[in-house]
């Protein structure tokens, strides 16, 4: 990110009143329409969803309310028809399958794949965190949970865990998408909020975008976590809803008693819907990169992959990475944000501009294309020659690589030499290989040609299976105690804290 | 003119350098006995502790044992120079060097007596006796051509080689000899979400020795308490970034001398230029600070200020001392590097010496100056006309790396608002169960200790 692009912005953005887009295309697949979620939690109680509301973001949502989380029969007889609703949607999107070819290789991958889209980021991670939970229950206490609930929660598992791959679509948090399609005077802390966010884009007629996203910050309400107002009008209806129901948790005595605790959340979660469909909108008009069609084929197969796994083969993930994963994923995951980055600044001219500033790139009218001839290793080659004139001056010392945004998958150009010319630069370039015609541009022609390149990865070979000596403990690991162990223990009887013995004091 | 063990002459601390040996001797009784267990032993080493001279003796001790040797590093450049040393120190030895493609050695050290380039699989099927490779590529040769079944892995600069890539190279031989910088940069990731392992036995982007360290804590660990490379008006500077590994000079005070054999200033304008280069070659330090102002990573003022320091340096006939020579040689081009932290900065110098003539001088990011010596450096401060603090600039690495590269003076070039940056209270920082460095923290206690140490050497420009 170039310091002076975010200088420029921020002073255009103060002086015109509104937030301004940052790329001429839009990067990231969305469906029409996505699965929307929204989460709302009780303050403090990070592991347990107060509410969840689900759907298609072109219509109304439906909400699932357990009354008191903490309840395990109440919270699972809410979360059931989310889970159902959401093992069906993945279940139907996987079964109709399409050839994709890619070199001799023929891969089967999903037609589609449900696309979910919540507020921010903070609800991945909720949703990451709700997968682990429900993903590994056990039948403690003789009661066998929904079978619903633990494949949801691999399913959400996977979503969570595919949302650190750079570009994807599966799950995609819309803070994310909004700060990087446009820039603001939001700090990165601001922008984890929608609602400022949207107030950025849109502060309304004859108010500055500060005062907008003031206003959004003191009044918008957006899940996961409660506001303490939240909290306390939650509080007095948790209280009656628990004090109505006695021990009750059979849904039939409890579901009408959760009626006010219901509508006290409807009421939070109906602007963050119209927020979330606004903003969907709002970036769907946006024409879609080339490169986003590829990227969500390649969440179609991580889907499909998924499902075939998790669902045909009743396969379980493990809790954490082996080191052989672990070195598998960081390895996959920098090759592709490498050319994600590449791909994002070689089709939207809008984003070339940082690396232009930046001195990672150079435009300029080529002046003319010659040949010459260079001996590689033993034999004289042909080499293509070009003169590139920039109205900027290039500050680049030869024998920098760079790479046509044309055939940006190709081979790269040298940097033979710079001279001043005028205000600008002349820079000599060769092409670093045989100079076939699609390779060259045409002289008179306006080229940009910058560091980024979109070849594919260098071929690697996975690490073998078992792990060197090195990267095993000397002795394993102790077992851990089952995690229901002790729940049929007395818990210890409580202390007076009078009566205690001062542990400071030795006698 | 490299700095080394090689030439042991006068001029040198023999107590210190006795107590070196003691360390250099343990590690390899250590080696030796657990030879053929799959066992590590690690060397931690100060920057210019001799590594490299270490790493090339022992390869040829264990080669005269008749073992079987792989002898690797994270990158390219360092491997090749180690092919180089171990030629120099054992230049009877045979050496395949197994490379990427397009990363062939250069000619003069191809050249050398006994030096091959064989394809992994030929490596394989003669068995040969030493393989010197990139990690990258002894994992990559391992999986696709079974190159292994060697006796001893040595690893040069193993606290910047990631466990990830240690996975696959581990397997070649029981037996590991990790050498390493502890002060230097870690492992680096491009991800976002880079702490994502963080703290846990996966983690790949913790240190080779870390992943070894922590699967078998029983390993031993040896400090190499001296070092060549620094003089020891440098070596308070740096401990700063070596906490707990005491250390000390082998070269004695007053032996090593940088001359200017014209006087300075040559103008008005270029006062601060010559006050700087007289204080660095009185004191080995200078720091040069440009007045506050919030600047771009490539500022070009900065730059211009560097360029014009390297230039006047040399345009002063500048001439060196040293315990390897028996009087004053000049400095050459190639005697000097600019280290930088961008590589907008370094494309900014590389340009702007190449337009006056001088291509010689290296200039180079952080990253790819570790394990290099020059004579005398000129640091581009990480916190130049920074208004902020972060992670990347804060971190002690970079600032080790840039400050402990010269044998010589070193000079640093920032602005007079930087230290500013770290009065008050330090950010908070993220915690991580099972992970104790807090490298941001060390960082700012690092830089803090650096900007107080080289007070005195303040020159305003």
């Amino acid at each position: 990110m170039s310091t002076a692009l975010e200088a420029y912005f921020a002073a255009r953005i103060y002086q015109e009143g509104k937030a301004l887009r940052r790329t001429a295309l839009r990067h990231v697949h969305l469906a029409d329409p996505p699965l929307a979620v929204a989460i709302w939690r009780l303050g403090g109680e990070r592991f347990r969803a107060a509410a969840i509301a689900w759907g298609p973001l072109d219509g109304p949502f439906q909400l699932a309310v357990p009354g008191e989380p903490r309840n395990r029969d109440l919270y699972f007889a809410a979360l059931q028809p989310f889970a159902a609703d959401l093992c069906a949607r993945i279940r139907r999107a996987a079964a109709s399958r399409v050839a994709r070819q890619r070199g001799s290789e023929t891969e089967e991958i999903p037609a589609d794949a449900p696309q979910i889209v919540v507020p921010n980021r903070a609800t991945v991670s909720a949703l990451g965190l709700l997968g682990r939970y429900l993903a590994y229950l056990s039948d403690r206490g003789g009661v066998v949970p929904d079978p619903a609930l633990v494949e949801a929660g691999r399913h959400l598992r996977f979503y969570a865990r595919n949302a650190r791959v750079p570009g994807q679509s599966l799950l995609t948090a819309l803070d994310q998408l909004v700060a990087g399609h446009w820039a603001t005077l939001l700090s990165p802390f601001e922008q984890a909020n929608l609602a400022v966010l949207d107030a950025q884009i849109e502060p309304g007629p004859g108010r500055h975008p500060f005062e907008a996203s003031a206003a959004a910050e003191a009044t918008a309400r957006i899940g996961p976590e409660p506001t303490e107002d939240i909290d306390r009008t939650t509080e007095v209806l948790l209280a009656r809803f628990n004090a109505a129901r006695g021990t009750s948790s059979d849904p039939a005595v409890t579901g009408p008693l959760a009626g006010p605790l219901r509508e006290h959340y409807h009421r939070l979660t109906e602007p963050v819907w119209q927020l979330m469909e606004r903003v969907v909108s709002r970036e769907r008009q946006l024409p879609a990169a080339p490169s986003v069609y590829r990227r969500f084929e390649s969440d179609r197969a991580a889907f499909g992959r998924h499902v075939d796994w998790v669902v045909n083969q009743g396969g379980y993930y493990r809790t954490t990475d082996t080191p052989r994963q672990a070195a598998i994923t960081l390895r996959r995951l920098e090759d592709t944000l490498a050319r994600y980055e590449a791909d994002r600044a070689v089709e939207d001219p809008a984003l070339m501009i940082g690396h232009l500033l930046a001195g990672d790139a150079i435009r300029g009218t080529v002046a003319s294309l010659s040949e010459t001839k260079v001996v590689a290793n033993v034999r004289p080659v042909r080499r293509a020659v070009i003169a590139l004139d920039s109205p900027d001056p290039v500050i680049l010392p030869a024998g920098k690589r760079l790479w046509w945004t044309a055939t940006a998958g190709g081979l790269p150009w040298e940097v033979q030499s710079v001279q001043p010319d005028g205000a600008g630069s002349r820079v000599v370039l060769m092409l670093t290989g045989k100079p076939a015609p699609e390779r060259l541009p045409a002289a008179g022609e306006v080229i940009t040609l910058s560091t980024l390149h979109t070849g594919t990865a260098a071929f690697w070979l996975m690490p073998q299976e078992s792990p060197p000596w090195t990267h095993r403990p000397a002795a394993p690991p102790p077992v851990p105690e089952p995690i229901d162990a002790g729940d049929f223990e007395q818990p210890p009887a409580p202390v007076d804290a009078a009566a205690a013995q001062d542990p400071g004091r030795y006698t | 003119m490299t700095a080394g063990p090689t030439t042991i002459d006068g001029g040198l601390d023999r107590s210190v350098i006795a107590a070196a040996t003691a360390v250099q001797d343990l590690m390899r009784a250590d080696l030796m006995r657990l030879i053929g267990q799959e066992a590590a032993v690690v060397a931690a080493a100060p920057a210019g502790a001799g590594k490299s001279h270490f790493v090339a003796a022992t390869v040829g001790r264990l080669r005269a044992e008749g073992l079987r040797v792989a002898l690797s590093a994270p990158t390219n450049d360092q491997v090749q120079s180690l092919v180089e040393r171990v030629k120099q120190l054992n230049p009877d030895l045979p050496v395949a060097f197994v490379h990427g493609q397009g990363r062939e050695l250069p000619a003069e050290i191809a050249a050398l007596p006994g030096v091959t380039q064989p394809p992994a699989a030929d490596a394989q099927a003669r068995q040969e006796p030493l393989v010197i490779a990139t990690l990258d590529k002894l994992a990559d040769a391992f999986l696709r051509n079974g190159l292994g079944g060697f006796d001893v892995l040595v690893i040069d600069e193993a606290y910047q080689a990631d466990a990830a890539r240690y996975y696959t190279a581990a397997a070649v031989a029981p037996t590991h000899l990790l050498v390493g910088d502890t002060g230097q940069l870690d492992p680096f990731s491009t991800l976002d979400d880079a702490t994502y392992w963080r703290g846990g036995p996966e983690d790949p982007l913790q240190t080779a020795v870390g992943v070894l360290l922590r699967n078998h804590p029983g390993t031993p660990v040896h400090q190499i308490p001296v070092t060549w490379r620094l003089e020891p008006r440098a070596v308070p500077i740096a401990r700063c970034f070596y906490p707990g590994h005491p250390f000390s000079a082998a070269v004695l005070p007053g032996v090593r001398e940088l001359r200017l054999t014209r006087p300075g200033p040559g103008s008005q304008a270029l006062a601060p230029v010559d006050a700087a280069l007289d204080e660095a070659a009185r004191h080995g330090w200078a720091h040069v600070t440009l007045p506050g102002a919030p600047v771009l990573s490539a500022d070009p003022a900065t730059a211009v200020i560097i360029r014009e320091m390297v230039h006047r340096l040399l345009a002063r006939s500048a001439q060196v001392r040293c315990e390897n020579l028996a009087g004053f040689a000049s400095l050459r081009p190639a005697d000097i590097a600019v280290g930088v932290s961008h590589n907008d900065q370094k494309d900014l110098l590389r340009a702007l010496l190449d337009s006056c003539g001088l291509s010689g001088v290296r200039v180079d990011t952080a990253n790819r100056l570790q394990g290099l010596t020059f004579e005398v450096v000129v640091a581009w401060h990480p916190l130049a006309g920074a208004a902020v603090t972060d992670a990347f600039h804060l971190d002690p690495g970079r600032l080790c790396v840039l400050l402990t590269r010269h044998r010589q003076a070193c000079i640093v070039v920032g602005r007079d608002t930087d230290r500013a940056l770290l009065e008050g209270v330090p950010p908070a920082t993220p915690g991580y169960l099972g992970f104790d460095p807090d490298p941001v923290l060390d960082g700012w206690h690092a830089h803090e200790g650096a900007f107080r140490l080289l007070e005195p050497h303040v020159i305003p420009a």
